[in-house]
């Protein structure tokens, strides 16, 4: 049977978890980090710490070439501004 | 989303597929994330045993009976880490970061959180994350994921004797923290129709 105060409870917790959901982006890195354990076969790594240290390699990859690429438009950039060229524009 | 059956879904996570456990995630995560959060407190810690749970359903798919449903082992890994968790987040930081957030001004001064502060709910989710730890999970499974006190112990793996005592000394201790009136509240028979 269920009273008053059960009824209570049970709405107020049910209406305050209704209000948090987890973050969106939490579902592409758990396939990525399924992906990579599936790839591996490696024990995946499951502590926090563990998980940065697991992904840093990869994120450092992705940022090497987009600093490359970068570096590439920058110094383009540059020439373009500081060329005679500038004022043929 | 998909229609196939969590029966399904665990058959083809068995066999390596990442799609299986993306559906699994979208139909169970908002389940898993609550609980954590309501026994943790805390929401970063939720979203990280959101991880540690499905990371774990991927790697021990094979040890999964597909026979059987998936929420109990889902809620018992929820349970379990979350346990885990609280006991090795040191009591004494919590202070500390209360103190933290009241110098930086924390999350209180936005119009959600003010709105939240004012709600009935936030009163009581307050007094539940005050209550002993294994009251607190045993108070969550029941109010918030509406198990039975059957469900419960095969969750916990605990007699459900104990799972009644810990309900009784929990939802006492509510009544107390939120200020439920006695007459509201006569002896309690828990099984719920």
């Amino acid at each position: 049977m269920n009273d008053l105060s059960d009824e209570y409870i049970r709405q107020s917790l049910k209406n305050w978890a209704a209000r948090h959901t987890p973050p969106s982006a939490e579902r592409a890195h758990l396939l990525l980090m399924a992906s990579s354990y599936q790839n591996s076969r490696q024990e995946a790594p499951l502590s926090r710490k563990e998980r940065y240290e697991y992904i840093a390699p990869l994120r450092h990859e992705c940022l090497k070439t987009e600093r490359s690429l970068e570096s590439i438009t920058q110094t383009r950039i540059w020439w373009f501004f500081n060329t005679p060229l500038r004022n043929m524009a | 989303m998909t229609l196939a059956s969590d029966k399904e879904l665990v058959l083809q996570l068995q066999s390596g597929c990442l799609e299986a456990l993306g559906f699994l995630y979208d139909r169970h995560r908002n389940s898993v994330y609550r609980t954590a959060l309501a026994i943790t407190g805390d929401g970063d810690a939720a979203s990280d045993l959101l991880q540690d749970v499905f990371l774990r359903l991927y790697r021990f798919a094979c040890r999964i009976d597909p026979q059987r449903p998936l929420e109990p082992w889902l809620y018992r890994m929820t349970t379990n880490l979350s346990y885990t968790w609280v006991k090795r987040n040191h009591r004494w930081l919590r202070p500390l970061e209360d103190l933290m957030d009241w110098i930086s001004g924390g999350d209180e001064n936005h119009p959600y959180a003010q709105a939240e502060l004012h709600d009935d709910w936030h009163h009581v989710q307050q007094a539940v994350s005050a209550l002993p730890l294994q009251q607190r999970i045993v108070v969550v499974l029941y109010y918030l994921n509406d198990l039975s006190l059957q469900e419960i112990s095969e969750i916990l793996e605990v007699p459900v004797g104990t799972v009644k005592s810990r309900l009784h000394y929990g939802r006492n201790a509510l009544k107390k923290s939120v200020g439920l009136h006695k007459e509201l509240v006569p002896d309690l028979s828990y099984e719920r129709s």
